[in-house]
């Protein structure tokens, strides 16, 4: 097989793949990506793992048609050093390939393409369209809540559910980690979808789906099949695997009745948070403490070793006194999620989840346990 | 035929079953003989034996010796010089009193002894075979000379219950290597089979005849303790709790200059070690405790191994509390010391090495092998030699100079992401991160227990975990502890309960297996206090927060994590015991490469 290129446009495609192979066993055939010959003006660039499949199309001229498997973590060292100039890529007795691009020239280390696994094709029976904006919000509001912990598998994902309405449907997006919660709600165009569905997207899917929409069409079919969730566009799919879990009842957390609520800036909120922060070493249990009085907003945080840190925020508030503590890590992550110039603090009872929320989009929900010290 | 009548049983008789008690083997033998030199005010008693003492044991003193009267009179059935009254056994000082070692000795073997008073021109031999006693003038050194051969010869049946040689000649050292850590200051020496197998010189401080009884390898460095209170002195010398091993005989025992055994007191002192003994392990401890006599029964076994104390509970308490105060004050609690740099002089690292202590003991972590090479042995009796075998001079957990902050050390990098390696002042220093961070969290949680409480955050999911039969029933004892530490824990359906809170600490790991584990060492063993309990769980909660061993650090947490070191106290111990951290003096480590 042989093909040239623009460098752009390999270079955007290895972008997409270049998180999925192997990167530590590099013997591992996964450890490869899989270049296909499309007619005469295209090449398809496949990329695997357990959990996630790539699939990307992108125009290249080719000269001898056929396929390669290539070391991933070759080409894309390689590809980023090259020269502006076309790439082409020659493939080579051994399996190798030859990659020039300019007066550059690389062999990269490749195998027999037989070897590699099939591809898993997608079959999906329902689809909704989603505005590509909205999941990349998905994926910067909410994914930073999935937990890691492989102790709770079916919390390792961001549960998308999906709501037919009228013509359209709704849309939820939730990630938490038993600490935090983070939910996405928006409305989207059409869905061929009979009845509401929800499924658990694998977190190293949520990690490749941003680099997936990078340079992607504007809408983006989302399609879930059995076992998967494929999004597609005109250039390909990323085929996520599912968590065939039970995703917790996260309705019941969301609390309803609040005794305490007030608005602050959101930025300045935040810096007050960074700024109580500084005493806390890295290595503890950040706690920040906020004490709600009269107009005012204390931020405080203390450490035995390393001091204390004490900032004020004015703020319209007449209500009850309240003093409650959070994780700061928690705090700042559930601020800088959000949008809008200010944020709305709900507080039901210290045992229960506080919600942070932009006032002005009841779209976007923050959900975070208070500590009780 | 004739019923038994019920009849006086001939003295020789009498002699042998009490002999029973009194001689099991050879090394009761040797204990008795020993014992009556070191109250005989001996301050060199040689014991030879051969064939694990069964052909002879031979003990010879340069007590006070005997006069004739005396030395025949002492094979008599409790015939003795250190007790004459009812009052005397009430307060009793001396190791014997029951005057039957001898006879019981005299029964069972073929029994001589010479003995001679200082002041006496001639001494007197005394022999006693098969029950009969002959006694006749002789030549020989002051003091007394006891030959005791073929044990058993009469007595087949006990005979045939004898171990081997090998056995018979390792409890004849036992007994004499717990006799001479009573009494440091007594030459000891035991010559087996013609070869001279233990040589006790004699010791001003403990620690040094504890260095020589157990070596420097086992024992580690050391610490005096001395405290008491009520009436009850302690004093005694501990080893390094991370040299201990599962073997409870290290800890000896020494109640009025006794070696004994006493369970409770054993466990006090173990207890006092506290979390840096691991489960089952056993440090090289001597502890000694003099109290009144009249408030310690000695006359409880015929071998007086064992005692019983008038209020025991309190006896164990008081060893537990000055042994707990010496380990807080150990070198090795301490652990964060290192060399500190050298007066004005000793510029270089290596001049600092040779430059230790002048008068004082040499202190084994910090002297290189050359220095301990060049002492004379053996050393003049006045200043008591250091021990010469320590295959680890050089790695050693602590040592005793000046305090190293670990927040001043270059960070080197992790090894296996399990080891920071950093450099200090003239030393490599490694440390285990799980052990060294799970420490700070135990204390950080332990110092929060101790002030407003442990941060405990809610559940946003409850979680409920499935626990094995046997635990679940022990949920509800458990509750209190568990809540002390954070958790909030409520009895489910069937072996399941409920998680609702976790500590703050545990931040986002799955609540499961720490509340497992922290139920089990929360309902673990009835006796087990409220105190101890909580310690358990603390320790299980500060495990589970820690990082572990395995995972990668980048330089800013591997950093945070050293400077949080400095403060902890026992930074170089994990809560169980292990030991995490080692530092190596860098000429040490030079020396690898002839450097």
């Amino acid at each position: 097989m042989e093909f040239t290129a623009a460098k752009k446009d390999f270079t955007t495609a290895l972008g997409k793949a270049q998180g999925i192979p192997e990167q530590k066993n590099l013997s591992s055939v996964m450890a490869n990506v899989l270049l296909e010959s499309v007619g005469t003006d295209a090449v398809r660039l496949t990329a695997q793992s357990y959990e996630v499949t790539l699939v990307t199309t992108f125009p290249a001229k080719v000269a001898i048609e056929g396929r390669m498997a290539l070391s991933g973590r070759s080409l894309f060292d390689a590809t980023r050093m090259l020269p502006d100039a076309p790439v082409s890529l020659k493939g080579l007795p051994n399996h190798w390939a030859d990659l020039v691009a300019g007066r550059t020239e690389y062999k990269v280390p490749g195998i027999l393409p037989d070897n590699m696994p099939d591809r898993q094709e997608p079959q999906t029976t329902d689809e909704v369209k989603v505005p590509r904006e909205m999941l990349l919000e998905m994926v910067e509001r909410v994914g930073f809540a999935m937990s890691s912990d492989e102790g709770r598998p079916n919390l390792n994902g961001i549960f998308l559910k999906v709501d037919p309405l009228a013509g359209n449907a709704r849309v939820e997006a939730v990630a938490t980690d038993g600490h935090r919660l983070a939910r996405l709600v928006r409305q989207v165009g059409e869905a061929q979808a009979p009845h509401a569905f929800g499924v658990i997207v694998h977190r190293k899917g949520v990690a490749e789906l941003k680099r997936f929409l990078d340079e992607a069409d504007t809408e983006v079919a989302a399609g879930f099949q059995r076992n998967a969730v494929v999004f597609r566009v005109s250039s390909g799919y990323l085929l996520v695997r599912q968590i065939e879990l039970d995703y917790p009842d996260y309705q019941r957390v969301v609390p309803t009745d609040f005794k305490w609520k007030f608005t602050v800036d959101r930025t300045e909120f935040a810096r007050a948070v960074q700024r109580a922060a500084v005493v806390i070493s890295a290595d503890k249990t950040p706690l920040v403490r906020l004490k709600l009085e009269g107009g005012r907003l204390q931020v405080l945080a203390q450490d035995p070793e390393r001091g204390d840190a004490h900032t004020e925020i004015d703020i319209q508030y007449s209500g009850e006194p309240l003093e409650i503590s959070y994780n700061n890590r928690y705090l700042l992550d559930a601020l800088g999620a959000l949008p809008g110039h200010d944020v709305l603090l709900s507080v039901k009872d210290l045992s229960s989840a506080t919600t942070v929320a932009n006032p002005s989009d009841e779209g976007v929900l923050q959900l975070i346990m208070p500590v009780r010290v | 035929m004739d019923s038994p009548r019920i009849r006086v049983l001939p003295q020789h008789l009498v002699n042998q079953i009490a002999a029973g008690e009194v001689v099991e083997n050879a090394a009761s033998v040797v204990k008795e003989l020993v014992e009556n030199a070191i109250d005989a005010g001996a301050a060199r008693v040689t014991v030879e034996a051969e064939r694990g003492g069964l052909d002879l044991v031979r003990v010879t003193d340069d007590g006070c010796g005997m006069t004739p009267d005396e030395a025949i009179l002492a094979i008599e059935r409790h015939a003795t010089s250190k007790i004459a009254s009812a009052e005397d056994l009430a307060a009793i000082r001396t190791l014997g009193f029951r005057g039957e070692a001898l006879p019981s000795i005299a029964s069972v073997a073929t029994f001589e002894m010479a003995t001679r008073t200082r002041d006496a021109d001639a001494g007197t031999r005394v022999s006693a075979a098969g029950g009969t006693v002959r006694s006749e003038p002789a030549a020989c050194p002051p003091g007394t000379s006891i030959s005791v051969r073929d044990l058993f010869r009469d007595v087949p049946a006990r005979l045939k219950f004898q171990k081997g040689e090998r056995t018979q000649s390792a409890a004849i050292r036992d007994v004499l290597d717990r006799i001479a850590l009573a009494n440091p200051r007594v030459h000891m020496s035991l010559i087996s089979n013609g070869r001279r197998a233990v040589e006790h010189l004699p010791c001003e401080r403990l620690a040094d005849r504890v260095a020589v009884v157990f070596g420097r390898e086992a024992s580690g460095e050391t610490a005096d303790v001395a405290g008491g209170r009520d009436g009850v002195r302690v004093t005694g010398v501990l080893g390094e709790p991370s040299r201990a091993k599962p073997d409870p005989s290290r800890v000896v025992l020494l109640v009025n200059g006794r070696p004994v055994f006493d369970l409770a007191i054993r466990r006090a002192v173990a207890s006092a070690y506290g979390v840096l003994l691991p489960q089952g392990s056993w440090p090289v401890a001597v502890v000694r405790v003099d109290l009144d006599p009249a408030d310690v029964d000695v006359n409880v076994h015929p071998r007086k191994s064992e005692v019983r104390f008038r209020s025991p509970r309190e006896v164990a308490g008081i060893v537990f509390g000055v042994i707990a105060e010496a380990v807080a004050s150990a070198p090795w609690s301490a652990s964060t010391t290192v060399a500190s740099p050298a007066p004005a002089g000793g510029a270089s690292a290596e001049g600092r090495m040779g430059g230790a202590s002048a008068g004082g003991p040499i202190d084994p972590a910090w002297t290189g092998a050359r220095e301990a090479i060049a002492l004379p042995w053996p050393a003049p009796v006045e200043a008591p030699p250091p021990p010469l075998r320590d295959h680890d001079l050089f790695a050693t957990p602590v040592a005793s100079r000046g305090r190293m902050r670990f927040a001043d050390l270059r960070y080197v990098g992790q090894v296996a992401n399990t080891v920071l390696v950093c450099e200090g002042d003239g030393v490599v220093v490694f440390v285990d991160q799980h052990a060294a961070h799970e420490r700070v969290n135990y204390e950080r949680l332990w110092r929060g227990l101790s002030g407003g409480g442990i941060a405990s955050e809610p559940l946003m999911f409850p979680e409920v975990v499935r626990l094995p039969p046997d635990e679940a029933g022990r949920v509800e004892d458990a509750v209190p502890s568990l809540a002390r530490a954070g958790f909030e824990v409520e009895p489910w359906s069937g072996d399941s309960v409920a998680v609702r809170a976790v500590p703050a600490v545990l931040r986002g790991r799955s609540a499961a297996a720490v509340v497992r584990e922290c139920l089990a060492a929360a309902s673990d063993g009835s006796e087990a206090s409220g105190d101890s309990r909580i310690r358990k769980v603390v320790a299980t909660v500060a495990c589970h927060a820690s990082v572990r061993a395995g995972d990668p650090l980048d330089e800013r947490e591997a950093r945070a994590l050293l400077a949080s070191m400095d403060g902890i106290d026992l930074a170089g111990y994990c809560p169980h015991g292990r030991q995490s951290v080692v530092v190596h003096p860098l000429p040490a480590v030079l020396r690898w490469f002839g450097r």
